[in-house]
């Protein structure tokens, strides 16, 4: 072995190492502590996959599960079509001040989440919040917002999808910036519209982009957490009852710990097949 | 390893003690500010000489995992505090020690001069006693002066009782539509808020009612009683019947911002309550009255607190008991804290200074109990909080209270 392979093995050995230690090992021993009954401080029992039976039979899991895959649903698709949109009226030719609407927009990614959660819980605010002032002033009445078990996980939804839009724009303009102009001009000189040139050129051409943007969004619309929690102030609320929210709750506040991991198991099968699927059907397409 | 070397440094053992041995404590400091641990870490400090103490501190939501995860990790300070609700899980999972020959041999302490109630109810299993109280809580009923000036309504007596009709009647004289559009903007009450633990208030409008929530050795919810399905109908028809209260998940998200704001009339809670408008709203004119009773029903009101004790894992449980004594001591009982000094006799000496209205939250401790503080109080809770909210949120679930009164104690039967 000669020394530059192993100065390089000894770098690498090194991320190799942190990640086995803080990612790797946590994930195999989450995986043991799921087939145990174990609350921290007692003896852990081994119970095998009983569980993730259990889990099957649990009122609260099958009501977190719907409410996240709604919360998946409302918001991915929203947030990379208006993404979408929004990349492409900042990169069209008539809009000056790019970069300004490009910072304005991408704001709200680099905010933290709790920050961000706890400010809209005021505009949410059903006595003093800016939202009620607004609807009462059109005409639309007052409501209680995240306090209405209706309307509590819609308007968790739109202010995440309000965070996300920037992401997904910057990487949309990415994409649209790798599509050659000429095939623009040759649709152009074929006599396309400009509707038609973004439906038959752009949309085909941002594919790869767009299975990432979904492949993402669908990955962390799974473990929607902080905006939950700051918004329902840290109580477990039929309305509001998401996966990883209910992790949290059996594991940190009934120290369940061996049920909190498998549902953190269930809840990695379910983004794992959903992203499998993605593929498959992207692969179809091409 | 420089990920490394600042966590070695910032992990290091400070010292300083002399020869006394150094007990080390955890906190979480639901008492007098974040900060007042360092004051009384002092206090103790200087007025002990057997032992010093070490404390740290945790905040009240993170508090019980980490103090359960270092004692899995057999790291757990030699003291631990335990809050309400709490007690007996941590007596369950014998994390602490039994303190019975400490507290009868040489340097013993009167036990006479604590809550007896609480100490059997919360801090006793197997007939030894695991922690002492370190400070108590009650609750009362809070009415905005302000508010009950505006509507034309005396003020409340400080040692008789209303009754929950007549507090049904003054909610509804102080609930306000100021700007006309049909939607309540004051509201007269708002039972069972509290951003932490909603459920906290249930239970003792539930035992208030006439309901004994469990049964003696505490296996069995009675839940399914007339006498629960009266306190949700009182609740109920106070949200939807006359709008004077808000629907919980409102109660919930606005916290205690609608009392001092002037937008609420009447709230249920503990003496900290007390403690916080001190230090945000110094100016409010509230008063604040003994906990409402149902006629042909016993007064009934929780009695909850802090309590301390030695760990388990503890190596030199002589010298923790020392600190106990410092932490439950005459001297150190009259810091200013968020609820009642746990020593009753503090609060008869002559020049005593607690919270505002102590006198009203310590005459409400003979009718407290904390028999609803089981081990498994944190689960019983969830549950209690989700068919709260299935039928506190549902203005037409009022016919259907028995019924998901019944499911709800079977699920909660079922945990016990």
């Amino acid at each position: 072995m000669s020394y530059k392979t192993r100065y390089a093995l000894l770098f690498l050995a090194v991320p190799f190492l942190l990640f086995t230690l803080f990612r790797n090992l946590p994930i195999v021993i989450a995986f043991i502590v799921s087939l145990l009954d174990w609350d921290i401080t007692g003896k852990p029992v081994f119970v095998g996959f009983r569980h993730y039976i259990a889990l099957l039979g649990d009122d609260n899991f099958r009501r977190a599960f719907l409410n996240t895959v709604y919360y998946v649903a409302g918001t991915v698709p929203l947030s990379i079509v208006l993404g979408l949109l929004f990349a492409a009226l900042i990169e069209a030719r008539f809009i000056r001040g790019k970069a300004f609407f490009r910072t304005v927009y991408f704001l709200p990614v680099v905010c933290s989440m709790v920050a961000i959660a706890t400010v809209w819980s005021w505009i949410y605010n059903p006595m003093f919040g800016l939202l009620n002032q607004l609807t009462a002033r059109i005409g639309l009445g007052r409501h209680n917002w995240v306090a209405d078990p209706y309307l509590a996980l819609p308007c968790i939804m739109a202010m995440s999808v309000w965070k996300t839009i920037g992401y997904n724009m910057i990487i949309y303009i990415a994409g649209l910036k790798a599509i050659p102009s000429t095939y623009y001009e040759a649709a152009s000189i074929d006599g396309a519209s400009k509707t038609r040139s973004f439906l038959a050129i752009t949309i085909p051409l941002l594919r790869p982009v767009t299975l990432f943007l979904v492949i993402m969004g669908v990955i962390n619309s799974f473990q929607v957490f902080d905006q939950v929690f700051i918004l329902s102030q840290g109580q477990l609320q039929d309305s509001t009852n998401v996966l990883v929210f209910y992790l949290y709750h059996k594991g940190f506040n009934e120290l369940s710990l061996g049920y909190a991991s498998a549902i953190g198991y269930y809840i990695f099968l379910v983004i794992l097949g959903i992203t499998l699927v993605q593929f498959w059907l992207n692969r179809r397409h091409e | 390893m420089m990920i490394f070397l600042p966590m070695i440094i910032a992990c290091r053992q400070r010292g300083g003690t002399g020869d006394r041995p150094l007990v080390s404590c955890m906190t979480f400091e639901w008492g007098a500010g974040k900060d007042s641990y360092r004051v009384r870490e002092q206090f103790i400090n200087e007025h002990t000489t057997s032992a010093a103490v070490k404390i740290t501190y945790a905040p009240h939501s993170t508090y019980v995992t980490k103090l359960l995860a270092s004692f899995a990790g057999n790291i757990a300070p030699d003291l631990m505090f335990s809050m309400n609700g709490r007690h007996r899980l941590f007596l369950a999972k014998g994390i602490f020690l039994p303190l019975d020959d400490f507290i009868k041999g040489p340097g013993g302490i009167d036990l006479n001069d604590f809550n007896a109630t609480f100490i059997r109810e919360q801090l006793m299993r197997g007939g030894k006693i695991h922690a002492l109280p370190q400070t108590q809580s009650t609750l009362a009923l809070y009415y905005n002066r302000e508010l009950f000036r505006r509507a034309g309504l005396p003020d409340l007596s400080t040692t008789e009782p209303i009754t929950w009709d007549r507090y049904r009647e003054l909610a509804q004289a102080l609930t306000r539509d100021l700007d006309g559009d049909g939607a309540t903007d004051q509201y007269g009450c708002a039972p069972g808020f509290d951003s932490q633990q909603p459920t906290y208030y249930f239970y003792v409008l539930n035992e208030s009612f006439g309901c004994r929530t469990y049964n003696d050795d505490g296996t069995r919810a009675n839940f399914d009683s007339d006498a629960t399905a009266d306190a949700f109908r009182f609740l109920h028809s106070l949200i939807y019947e006359y709008k004077s209260a808000p629907p919980p998940l409102v109660a919930q998200q606005l916290g205690g911002a609608l009392f001092p704001a002037n937008r609420l009339g009447l709230v249920i809670n503990g003496p900290w309550m007390a403690y916080d408008f001190q230090q945000t709203a110094p100016d409010l004119d509230y008063g604040v009255a003994p906990l409402p009773y149902r006629p042909g029903c016993p007064r009934r009101n929780m009695i909850g607190g802090e309590a301390i004790g030695i760990s388990a894992q503890c190596r030199n449980p002589a010298a923790a008991w020392e600190i106990i004594k410092a932490f439950v001591s005459p001297e150190f009982q009259k810091l200013p804290i968020q609820g009642l000094p746990s020593r009753l006799s503090v609060m008869s000496q002559p020049g005593f200074k607690g919270l505002p209205h102590w006198e009203i939250f310590r005459n409400e401790m003979e009718f407290g109990t904390a028999n609803f503080f089981t081990a498994k109080y944190d689960q019983v809770s969830t549950i209690l909080r989700q068919y709260a909210e299935r039928i506190l949120s549902d203005p037409g679930a009022k016919p259907r209270i028995p019924a998901l009164l019944k499911e709800m104690n079977a699920k909660i039967n079922a945990l016990l």
